[in-house]
């Protein structure tokens, strides 16, 4: 199965590169034929890397320890599900499972485009399968999966040798959220290669008009969505699995993950300005490029090992590759650019400073500074390095203090971009629809401060938040009393349609209400305590309201490990609550240790516990407890932004005829007569949000 | 892992409170660094285990390096030494990659003003750009696709749903929202 799998990774590269050959020939020649055949040689080469990989997945589960990465990441006892984890917890295999998860983006896009913008798709299939071809060389030349383990015999001679049991998964690792957490952070970072490639393919080709913004809109979104679900549930891995009592280290591979995913952010607000005003293009353009370069950046990172992570678990000596193509791709981008920039000439103004449109360059400022903040926040230990020879360590104290102001100044704009009109906004207007809101965060600040809220940051956070709040709200009640009023239908019927006429506003808005309940969550950081002791059965200790009396502890023996389980009953202002069970466990196939963190969760606070191992000197327990508020916001709010993200890639049930930035002139025409403008029936990109 | 149980009933209660005869003890011991000023001072200051994390948050479990620098933190809070003093003795010790953050001097001072550079040079090129766009006027020919023809009966609708727009959003006629 191995050289099947080989086999199939080494076809599947030649395919892509006959599909970038072929598929440049038949954008020069506008030959249909060998377009066809460039086409059909991407989807090969997508059927042939699902094969590769489904391989490795078979070698997996069959135990065949002669495959060097299996035996180095798995061992006949782990469950079947970590079988299948254990495919990306290594180098080799995640740089297969990149190419597996492009291919499968391509092979989707390459299909439900077939017969549709054929003046751009020559273009995509070639910027895809160039990517592809990048992986592709990893995967059959570099770091291949499929490497045998061999060792010379007596006679000298090499011969094939399998291992009698794997080394085994790293206990990090085996836990069920690291099943999902990886594919989907992946989805994100590699569909992000899909509107790169449609940005790209578009400034290439000159494609005229607008379709290609919408192309590369939606499929941001989707990128953006799964790299939004991955960030939050490897936060809530860290969380639950690190057991140092909090979701967040601004570690290089989680800053990594961020990076792109502020600028993608930033792309998605800003399209809104070239798709309204034809304004921003050569911005657009470059902010999907730069989204994509930061992919690519963020793994280049992580596996060279330039910089130092408590959860890089696929360091090896790629770095030089991922240098190479990121030169590469940043040459082709500049070369289309100053090729065509007269392409991306904008067909608008700006008319006030009090606009939509300001906003939206403020906006995307903050987001792209503290995309900046934690770049060079990343970079800087190796920075300082190479130019004073020792190295300066930037932990969460730099990140906080820098990203927490931006974040807050963001959280303020969210509040004050969606009640800013396009174009121009009057002061009536801001009073209006600014009064209640502001009113209403200040009461709570004011409300806040007397039962505790003396935190700076925290306080302010609140204030901004309950803002949003407010706004978001007054935005979905004055709607749908209009509704409401036309139709006579009730308040929540009115809201459902108020929602699902226009989509893309409304499921914004959603995705807005969801981020604030993350910043709500993040504020409660600053009121976090936490206590360590060594403690024997019988032993108390006193954090926040509970009191934790340790009960027992017990070896358990399972299949992969042996646990060692604390019972703490836990009382609650001392009535008894829960019984709560840490764990530490000891993995003998690789002699690693790792911890269990025991939960309790409430919308208030969570009680976390960690069987911190025992005492050197006197082999007792050592249990840490951390009483953390409102973290679990932060997961609901997770989840409100992938509902709300979901909720805005939904088509218009009501299709809205949308006035393309004539609106004005459209308005100001007497009824009756017919000028020449825009208009065009929109569904899934109605009038925009 | 949690496991949530039932409260406890009085098979439970009796289990308990032999087990807490059996096994008293009156608090369990302390350990380094817990007191807090040490987590204060923790939090400045990284585990030279070759983790990355803050001192105080070193998660591995046994670890001695983080054990032992907080020990010394310890001592030294118990001696009364004070912060700063304190904080540049471990430098002296493990050089100024113990600091959890660049110091505000030398080459450090880069770190910090950097981010804030770029966002003043971001802000100074948006009000430039803001500027540069209010002193051209602004343009409506050339729009995408600008050269449709609109029948009467669809700009009389599209006049019905801007004016709808106008009252879900709440904004002055012919703003434009949306």
């Amino acid at each position: 199965m191995d050289l099947f799998g080989s086999f199939a990774l080494l076809l599947a590269f030649a395919c892509a590169l006959y599909a970038i050959v072929a598929g440049i020939i038949a954008i020069r020649t506008r030959n249909p034929l060998i377009q066809k055949s460039a086409r059909h040689a991407g989807i090969a080469v997508c059927v042939l890397v699902m094969i590769g990989t489904l391989s490795l997945f078979y070698l997996f589960l069959t135990d065949d320890f002669s495959v060097s990465y299996v035996a180095g990441h798995s061992n006949r006892d782990l469950e079947s599900f970590f079988k299948v984890a254990a495919l990306w917890s290594g180098q080799e295999g995640s740089l297969l499972f990149w190419s597996f998860l492009l291919a499968g983006y391509t092979f989707f896009v390459l299909l439900t485009n077939r017969g549709k913008h054929p003046e751009l798709m020559p273009y995509v299939g070639v910027i895809l399968a160039g990517v592809q071809t990048f992986f592709l060389i990893l995967n059959v030349f570099v770091v291949s999966p499929f490497q045998v383990l061999a060792s010379a015999g007596a006679d000298g001679v090499m011969r094939l040798v399998a291992m009698p049991d794997g080394r085994g998964l790293n206990p990090l690792l085996q836990y069920p959220e690291m099943v999902a957490h990886p594919p989907t952070l992946y989805m994100g970072y590699v569909g992000f290669a899909v509107p790169f490639a449609f940005a790209l393919a578009a400034l290439l080709g000159r494609y005229p008009g607008e379709k290609w913004i919408h192309i590369t809109r939606k499929w941001t979104m989707i990128a953006w969505c799964f790299q939004s679900a991955g960030v939050l549930m490897g936060a809530h891995w860290a969380y639950a699995v690190l057991g140092w009592g909090g979701y967040w280290a601004w570690d290089p591979v989680e800053n990594a993950s961020l990076m792109p995913w502020l600028t993608g952010t930033a792309f998605l607000h800003s399209v809104m300005m070239q798709e309204k005003r034809g304004m921003l293009k050569v911005w657009n353009v470059w902010l999907v490029f730069s989204t994509f370069l930061l992919c690519i950046l963020g793994t280049f990172l992580t596996r060279s090992g330039i910089v130092s992570s408590v959860h890089a678990f696929a360091q090896s000596s790629i770095g030089p590759w991922f240098v190479g193509f990121i030169l590469l791709i940043l040459a082709v981008c500049i070369w289309a650019f100053f090729k065509n920039r007269d392409y991306l000439k904008s067909d608008n103004q700006l008319d006030s400073m009090v606009s939509r449109e300001s906003s939206f360059l403020f906006n995307n400022l903050i987001l792209l500074a503290a995309c900046f903040a934690v770049l060079w926040g990343t970079l800087f230990p190796v920075i300082s390095e190479a130019v004073q020879g020792t190295k300066i360590s930037v932990g969460p104290p730099f990140f906080n203090k820098v990203n927490i102001p931006i974040g807050l100044f963001l959280l303020f704009l969210t509040g004050v971009g969606p009640l800013l009109a396009w174009r121009r906004t009057s002061m009536d207007s801001l009073k209006r629809n600014f009064g209640w809101p502001l009113a209403g965060g200040l009461a709570a600040g004011a409300i806040a401060w007397p039962l505790g809220f003396k935190d700076f940051y925290a306080l302010l956070c609140l204030i901004l938040s309950v803002f949003v709040i407010l706004t978001i709200f007054g935005e979905f009640f004055r709607g749908a009393m209009v509704i409401s009023a036309r139709s006579g239908m009730n308040i929540v019927s009115a809201v459902g349609q108020l929602t699902m006429r226009n989509t893309r506003r409304y499921g914004g808005y959603v995705v807005h209400f969801g981020m604030v309940l993350i910043f709500v969550g993040i504020s409660g950081t600053a009121f976090n305590q936490d206590k360590q002791m060594e403690m024997g059965p019988g032993s108390r200790m006193d954090i926040g309201s509970y009191t934790m009396n340790l009960q027992t502890f017990t070896e358990r023996p399972a299949k992969n490990y042996t646990a060692e389980r604390a019972t703490i009953e836990v009382l609650k202002n001392g009535q008894p609550l829960i019984t709560l069970f840490p764990e530490k466990r000891f993995f003998p196939s690789n002699e690693m240790s790792g911890t269990m963190v025991a939960i309790y969760s409430t919308l208030k606070e969570d009680l976390y516990v960690v069987y911190a191992g025992r005492s050197p000197e006197n082999n007792q327990p050592i249990i840490h407890a951390y009483v953390n508020p409102l973290v679990k916001w932060i997961w609901l709010g997770g989840l409100i932004v992938v509902l709300g993200t979901g909720l805005a890639m939904l088509p218009n049930r009501l299709p809205v005829l949308a006035l393309k930035g004539v609106a004005a002139a459209v308005q100001s025409t007497p009824a009756g007569t017919a000028p020449q403008a825009v208009m065009s029936r929109t569904g899934s990109h109605g009038s925009a949000h | 892992m949690v496991r949530h149980i039932k409260r406890a009933g009085w098979s439970y209660a009796v289990l308990l409170a032999t087990a807490l005869m059996l096994f008293s003890v009156p608090g369990g011991a302390q350990i380094p660094g817990q007191s807090d000023k040490a987590k204060k001072i923790g939090k400045r200051l990284m585990c030279m285990c070759g983790c990355n994390q803050i001192l105080v948050e070193c998660n591995h479990v046994g670890c001695s390096v983080s054990t032992a620098m907080l020990k010394e933190l310890d001592e030294r809070i118990a001696r009364n030494e004070p912060e700063d003093l304190l904080i540049q003795s471990f430098v002296q010790q493990y050089g100024e990659k113990v600091l959890a953050q660049p110091p505000a001097k030398n080459f450090g001072l880069v770190a910090w003003i950097m981010p804030f550079f770029a966002l003043l040079l971001g802000f100074l090129a948006i009000r430039v750009l803001l500027l540069r766009w209010r002193h051209q006027s602004p343009t409506v020919a050339g729009m995408p696709g600008a050269e449709m023809e609109i029948s009467p009966e669809m700009l009389a609708r599209a006049r019905r749903e801007m004016e709808l727009e106008d009252e879900l959003d709440g904004s002055e006629p012919k703003a434009g929202k949306d």
